[in-house]
């Protein structure tokens, strides 16, 4: 008989899941289910199936048509107004989906968590760099604490295993979802070269020259697959990175010469304060340039701009131990937004 | 089956051509011939000359017979007070026997030439980092530019070609070669150990802190020996370091650690100043503990260790381009550090 893989994606239409969806799609070893409230608005050969992850009832219920899933991967996210905040629901809607999957999947080898850099306190302040799997963790709450800590007491003394995986600011081609640096500097640049103005770095002075790193989503998709189907990652955490470590100064003038554009001086600005009032003149470009019509709120999403843009301190995480477990592969970043420009200027959603 | 390479390794008794010619000698279809003013220190098939390359005279009479060379590895290097003394005495290094063997050696097929961080000017002060190959040049003089200048030149119109790699503080097995981070280390701890202190990091807090890199010495003789022998690293030039980055901060505990001693608080001090006088107590040490006799100067190179202590600024170089050519090798840095004190302490060298 085949050894055909069958995955169950949690969270498909996020920004994570709807990457993996697409990497999926190009493994024909596998079968696809994806976890989503609403049937997808984009192309994939996933079967849909809604199930309210928040519903506790729901998830025992709905869950029982998946008896033949092999590996499952939950990259689910319920937004809050603080992490902190999201912490308890989402732990609690993991618990829901887990127990739900485990009543009703008996050929189940594999669960995967999504994790990020957060795991190690990214986003609290200087931290320990470049972070190890291992270090200790940071004072508690987080989803990634609470998720990963039920995952390892369901898992012991079962036959299947689990593996978490930690990216850091996934960045890849996902229309109609803007939490994505790519997007993100896209826009902006568009906006700023429409304007007449030069590319200035709009983030904190000091996060232009500090460390930073970011994940694209086809290295991140491979690596989900490969943890996920690798028998010595059973039951350990991975960094993910694209490899290499950039500090924005030096990629800003990659952006700006993709744009055609002069990098001009610094000038730190809130995006989201100040990008509120640039609908209508996305309106007019999309118009002039004849895109692909992109509402503006989906173009790019300018909170994570103004988080992304604002470490003073180093942000990066070791990847020895993915390497050591097997995993090799690499791009330069660089090039990967160079690409990733071009893959939004194809679709018609750049000029 | 491929005919045997003949390797020319020049500086056959520093840390990286020693290494090199270890390597080489593992490898079946290698020749090695070995230049240099000492006899090795260690077992080796090659065979060794024993010549002033700075003397073109002797270069003459002694590397006449040279006519079968088909790889040249040059890790020659001479020390002056600054960088203008270095310039021409280094080149001249490289120069004086390439201009006897070039002309006799009709089957020469690659020059591979050893650089460093400092190609990018890490030792002037702040620099662009990580630091890429494509990056400009810092002003002039640096030795490292007239040498590979010279090749370019040299190679104009010829069979041959060359490259380039730049390794940071190499690390690895040497015996005599003072100029070594690990045992650098491994001599001030056992020192501050004798005398009941803790293990202080002796540089500038900063440093501490700032990130570093090192290459491991076998990881570098592999890349070396891949940078000659594959076609497409023809003519570039290619950093290679352990693959990670870390901090003293964040290793200095697991060496305390290692020797079993305390981390105490920062203590910067002079080092090639208060470790002056501490010759009479390292052959205490080596009687109390029976160790294999190494004079105190053969072990540790002070000014080596208080210049790299003392770097406030991050030392980074991106191995993306290795990488994308091919060379996937790596290493564990932290690890690297404890394996190679465990040797030394294996050895007999320290306690």
């Amino acid at each position: 008989m085949t050894d055909r893989k069958v995955a169950l994606v949690f969270g498909a239409s996020g920004i994570i899941g709807r990457g993996f969806l697409r990497h999926l799609d190009g493994l024909n070893d596998w079968d696809i289910i994806g976890v989503m409230r609403n049937p997808p608005n984009f192309d994939t050969r996933a079967e849909h199936l809604a199930v309210d992850l928040t519903n506790r009832d729901e998830c025992l219920a709905g869950l029982n048509n998946v008896p033949h899933v092999t590996h499952a991967f939950y990259t689910a996210y319920k937004d809050f107004p603080t992490w902190e905040a999201a912490a308890e629901p989402n732990t609690e809607m993991f618990k829901n989906t887990m127990d739900g999957l485990l009543a009703n999947a008996p050929n189940l080898e594999h669960i995967q968590i999504l994790q990020g850099a957060k795991y190690y306190g990214r986003h609290l302040g200087p931290y320990k760099t470049p972070s190890r799997e291992d270090d200790p963790r940071h004072m508690p709450p987080s989803l990634y604490f609470g998720q990963e800590d039920y995952l390892r007491e369901i898992q012991s003394g079962q036959p299947w295993s689990w593996s978490a995986v930690r990216p850091q600011a996934v960045c890849g081609l996902s229309i109609g979802n803007p939490l994505n640096l790519t997007s993100v500097l896209a826009v902006y640049a568009v906006i700023s070269r429409e304007l007449g103005l030069p590319l200035r770095w709009p983030g904190k002075p000091e996060a232009f020259h500090t460390i930073y790193q970011v994940t694209d989503y086809e290295i991140l998709g491979k690596s989900m697959v490969w943890a996920a189907t690798t028998p010595d990652c059973a039951n350990e955490a991975f960094n993910i990175t694209n490899g290499d470590v950039f500090r924005w100064d030096y990629m800003w003038e990659h952006v700006a010469g993709y744009f055609g554009m002069e990098v001009g001086p610094p000038q730190q600005i809130n995006l989201a304060m100040m990008m509120a009032d640039k609908e209508p003149l996305w309106n007019e470009i999309v118009e002039k340039f004849d895109l692909a019509p992109t509402p503006f709120d989906k173009a790019a999403n300018w909170s994570f701009g103004d988080y992304a843009f604002a470490s003073d301190w180093d942000v990066c995480m070791d990847t020895t131990k993915s390497r050591k477990a097997g995993f090799l592969d690499f791009i330069d970043t660089k090039d990967m937004f160079l690409q990733q420009f071009d893959e939004l200027r194809d679709a018609k959603i750049i000029p | 089956m491929a005919e045997k390479r003949v390797a020319l390794v020049i500086g056959a008794t520093g840390i990286v051509g020693g290494n090199m010619i270890r390597h080489l000698d593992s490898r079946e279809d290698w020749q090695v011939i070995g230049l240099s003013r000492r006899q090795p220190y260690y077992e080796s098939d090659a065979t060794f000359i024993s010549v002033d390359l700075s003397d073109p005279e002797e270069c003459r009479s002694k590397l006449g017979e040279l006519a079968h060379i088909t790889h040249v590895f040059f890790a020659g290097y001479t020390d002056r007070p600054t960088w203008a003394e270095q310039d021409a005495p280094n080149l001249a290094l490289l120069a004086n026997p390439m201009d006897v063997i070039e002309p006799l050696s009709q089957n020469l097929q690659h020059v591979c030439l050893l650089q460093g961080t400092k190609a990018y000017g890490s030792q002037l002060g702040p620099f662009k980092s990580p630091a890429k190959e494509s990056d400009p040049r810092h002003m002039p003089p640096n030795f490292y530019f007239s040498q590979q200048d010279y090749l370019i030149r040299a190679s104009e119109g010829k069979s041959w070609s060359w490259s380039c790699v730049r390794p940071h503080a190499v690390c690895g097995y040497a015996v005599g070669i003072p100029m070594n981070l690990v045992s650098c280390i491994a001599v001030y701890a056992t020192i501050s150990k004798e005398l009941g202190l803790p293990l202080r990091f002796p540089g500038s807090p900063i440093t501490y802190s700032a990130l570093y890199m090192a290459t491991e010495a076998g990881l570098l003789s592999r890349a070396m020996e891949w940078a000659a022998t594959t076609p497409a690293c023809a003519d570039q030039a290619f950093n290679v370091i352990n693959g990670d980055y870390v901090r003293f901060e964040n290793m200095w505990p697991k060496f305390a650690e290692f020797f079993d001693m305390e981390t105490g608080p920062l203590q910067r001090i002079d080092l090639p100043l208060m470790m002056a006088d501490k010759a009479p107590l390292w052959d205490e040490i080596v009687k109390k503990h029976d160790l294999v006799p190494n004079a105190y100067e053969d072990m540790a190179h002070w000014p080596f260790a208080q210049y790299i202590f003392n770097n406030e600024w991050d030392m980074m170089s991106d191995m993306t381009k290795c990488r994308t050519f091919g060379f996937l090798d790596f290493i564990d840095t932290e690890q690297m550090f404890l394996d190679q004190f465990a040797e030394l302490r294996a050895n007999r060298v320290i306690p």
